[in-house]
Order: C-alpha cells, then sequence, then structure tokens
C-alpha cells in the first residue's frame, strides 16, 4: 500500500494519476463502503455508491482544500451525502438496525487517528438508548428535528432536547470539556 | 461568557451542525454565526462531533468487482487535467454536426456545445442529459437566452409552449458537499417554482430544467446555493438569473 499521505496522493488525482486514486480507494474503501451499507442498508447499492464516491474523488480532486480538513472528512461527508442522496431519490425507509452491518475482518486499521474515532466511538456506545436513536435518525438517515418526530411518534420539543443533550455530551466527553 | 442573545441560537447548533434543522432556523443560526466567534468555535466543535460520527462505524471491506467497476469507469474516462483532444465517435460527430447546423446563428452556443462534446467528462448520465437538451433546442420554437453573471457565461434553451428548458453554463464553481445547485422558475409576480436540483461540472454544466406548468408561465429563471435535496423556496445565494 502506498506510503504517501492522502494530500500527496489527492495532488496526484489533479495531475491525473489514476494509481494515486486507486490507493485511496485501497485505504478507505471500507470506511465508504460500511459508511454507505449503513445508511441504505442494501449491499448492491452500497458498492454502486462506494465505486460513485470514488469517481467523486476523481472529478473533484481540485475542490479538496487541504487547510479545511482532513481528506477522511471530506471523504466520508461525499458518501454520506451520496448515500442520503440516494435514500431520498428511492424514497426508502431507514434501516431498522442502529448497527446491522457485519464486523470487518480487515486488518487492524494503520490510521494514527484511530484512537480519537475509537473513543468517540464509545462515546457514542455510552449514550442512553434514547439519544443514541435521535443521534442514529439525524446522521446516519438525514433527518431533520420533524421528521424525526413524525417518524418515531416523539413530541417535536422531545426530539430536540434529545438531540441537543446527546451532541453536548459528545462534544463534552470528546473535546474534554467538562 | 456567552451573550443573552446568543442563547437561542446555541440551542440549535448541535442539530445545525447535522444539517436536522429546518431551511428557515438553519438560514436564522447561519446569519447568526456570522457575527458570533464564540457560538461559531462551538458550531465547530458540534460540526468535528458530526464529522467523528463517520468514522465511529467499523469498517466493511467492499467485494473485489466494486474496485475492478471502478478501474473500468477510469479507463473510459478522462483525467481531470487537460489533455489535448481525443478524436470523437461517429455517433458523437454526427450528434456535433446536427447541433452545429442548429445553432450556426450563434457562435457562442456552438462553441460551448463543441466544448461540451469534447470534455466527456461523465458517463451515460450525462450522455443522456445531452440528448434531453439536443431535443429540446431541435424542437420548433427554441429560444436561446445569453446568460451572463459575475463570472458565468451561458446560454438558456426555452420552448414557450413545453415544460422543459435547458440551462448550459460555463463557470459554475463545483459546490462542497451539503450543497446544491437548484433552478428556479420566476413568475411576473416573483413567485418561484422549483425546476429541480443539479451539480456543477467542471467544466461546463448542462441541466435540463423541468417545470410543472408550461414555460409560457414564467418570465424567468435563477440559480441559487441550497442544501442536498434541495429546498421548498430560496434560501441561499443567487449565482445567476436571466428573464426570457
Amino acid at each position: 500500500m502506498s506510503q504517501e499521505s492522502d494530500d500527496q496522493l489527492i495532488e496526484k488525482i489533479v495531475g491525473g494519476d489514476e494509481r494515486a486514486l486507486l490507493a485511496l480507494y485501497d485505504r478507505y474503501a471500507s470506511r465508504v463502503h460500511a459508511l454507505a451499507l449503513r445508511i441504505i442498508g442494501e449491499p448492491m447499492a452500497a458498492e454502486e455508491i462506494t465505486q460513485d464516491v470514488f469517481l467523486k474523488v476523481w472529478t473533484r480532486a481540485r475542490s479538496y482544500i487541504a487547510e479545511r480538513g482532513m481528506f477522511v472528512v471530506w471523504l466520508l461527508s461525499i458518501a454520506r451525502h451520496a448515500a442520503l442522496d440516494r435514500v431520498r431519490l428511492e424514497n426508502r425507509r431507514p434501516p431498522n438496525t442502529e448497527e446491522g452491518t457485519p464486523e470487518d475482518q480487515a486488518e487492524p486499521d494503520h490510521d494514527p487517528d484511530e484512537a480519537r474515532w475509537r473513543s468517540l466511538r464509545l462515546i457514542v456506545q455510552s449514550l442512553p438508548l434514547e439519544q443514541r436513536q435521535v443521534i442514529e435518525f439525524a446522521y446516519f438517515h438525514g433527518m431533520s428535528h420533524g421528521e424525526i418526530a413524525e417518524h418515531t411518534g416523539l413530541p417535536l420539543g422531545t426530539v430536540k432536547s434529545r438531540l441537543r443533550a446527546a451532541m453536548e455530551e459528545l462534544r463534552k466527553q470528546w473535546f474534554g470539556d467538562n | 461568557m456567552p451573550k443573552e442573545e446568543c442563547q437561542p441560537f446555541r440551542e440549535l447548533l448541535a442539530a445545525h451542525a447535522l444539517n436536522a434543522l429546518e431551511p428557515n432556523e438553519a438560514r436564522k443560526v447561519e446569519s447568526h454565526l456570522r457575527s458570533c466567534d464564540e457560538c461559531q468555535k462551538l458550531f465547530e466543535q458540534y460540526q468535528a462531533v458530526g464529522d467523528g460520527l463517520a468514522m465511529t462505524v467499523s469498517p466493511v471491506t467492499p467485494p473485489p468487482r466494486v474496485r475492478a467497476k471502478l478501474i473500468a469507469q477510469l479507463a473510459s474516462r478522462k483525467s481531470p487535467k487537460r489533455e489535448s483532444p481525443q478524436p470523437l465517435s461517429l455517433i458523437r460527430a454526427l450528434v456535433g454536426a446536427a447541433l452545429v447546423a442548429l445553432l450556426a446563428l450563434n457562435s457562442f452556443t456552438l462553441w460551448q456545445l463543441t466544448q461540451v462534446q469534447r470534455q466527456q467528462l461523465a458517463m451515460q448520465e450525462q450522455l443522456k442529459v445531452n440528448q434531453q437538451a439536443m431535443s429540446l433546442i431541435a424542437y420548433p420554437g427554441a429560444r436561446m437566452v445569453s446568460i451572463k453573471n459575475n463570472g458565468t457565461s451561458g446560454t438558456l434553451v426555452v420552448n414557450q409552449d413545453l415544460k422543459s428548458g435547458v440551462l448550459i453554463v460555463q463557470g459554475l464553481a463545483a459546490l462542497e458537499p451539503p450543497h446544491v445547485y437548484q433552478a428556479w422558475l420566476i413568475k411576473a409576480d416573483g413567485a418561484r417554482v422549483s425546476g429541480g436540483v443539479f451539480q456543477a461540472d467542471s467544466q461546463i454544466t448542462t441541466f435540463v430544467i423541468v417545470s410543472p406548468q408550461p414555460l409560457s408561465d414564467f418570465v424567468g429563471v435563477g440559480v441559487t446555493v441550497e442544501p442536498a435535496g434541495g429546498s421548498p423556496s430560496p434560501t441561499g445565494p443567487r449565482v445567476l438569473g436571466v428573464n426570457f
């Protein structure tokens, strides 16, 4: 696997280097695919979204600005929106499971930020169920407050306060702002 | 220390970071953030949490066919880097000749359309859109209106009897998620009707505007920047507008 940084590979993609795109694919396809699968809940659609996302990287590489944040964040933002657009286009209902996708048997991630993501994951899992659920609906299903209230039958005010409380707890613990 | 007037907005920052607000709420929060550094800093933390949520999903390796299909797609596309023009296929050459014949009087539009053919950026989706656009241009009574707006330029093709028009624009910047361009058909009384959402191409953007009513019910077209999926009414900045 390439030892070049994400930013170096993006520069090469701008220059038309397909191997650089494939290097990023090999590095991050499992994350893109997992997120797509989590959002759309259907394996074939998730595969198509994964392919589509990396084609978007190919055509939009020039619009990536390293100073604005990490490449993987930009990449997964594209993936999330591609998956949510597909859900809306096909008028799909969100999958029922919080995380029903199988755990990967892939080799351990060499991402140096892995500890950060793992800690956030643990904090999410420590939230009360009702707060995890509104996070799930808002982030993984792209629902607004009103849509979550309609889908769950909860009062709008309850949805707003649960989402606010959940995100505040995540922010405080993850940033150590107690 | 947060100011008192920040309180109603601070309660919405987390939801805004997840794009969970209604459009009018989101606009108000955005407006406040432009003038409040403290709230902006807090919002950035919520955004970072939101970004991190994507990383909490355990990786799942896609089947090898996904990589193989990606390679096949790359092989059939041009690279982002500019290359010397490739020879056109016979079909594309015939399409180009037909367009030249139809638009011989508008040399600027002709130049744009030949550029569209040379690009070959998108695959079948773009070809389909172009075929739709061609049929509208060729339809009797089609009228072309030039667009020149703050760095963008192009042509709007309309037929007053139909419910579709074509927007061909050069100079539209690619938007980062979660934003899209949205076309609006404008009535004489100022009311706006959505004509659809689209993304900008890296060179020339061709978009078929679909209207629920004949275009004769409208007097102009505008394009704004909106959240992904579009908005019921314009909420973002206008990037171009033209009367017809």
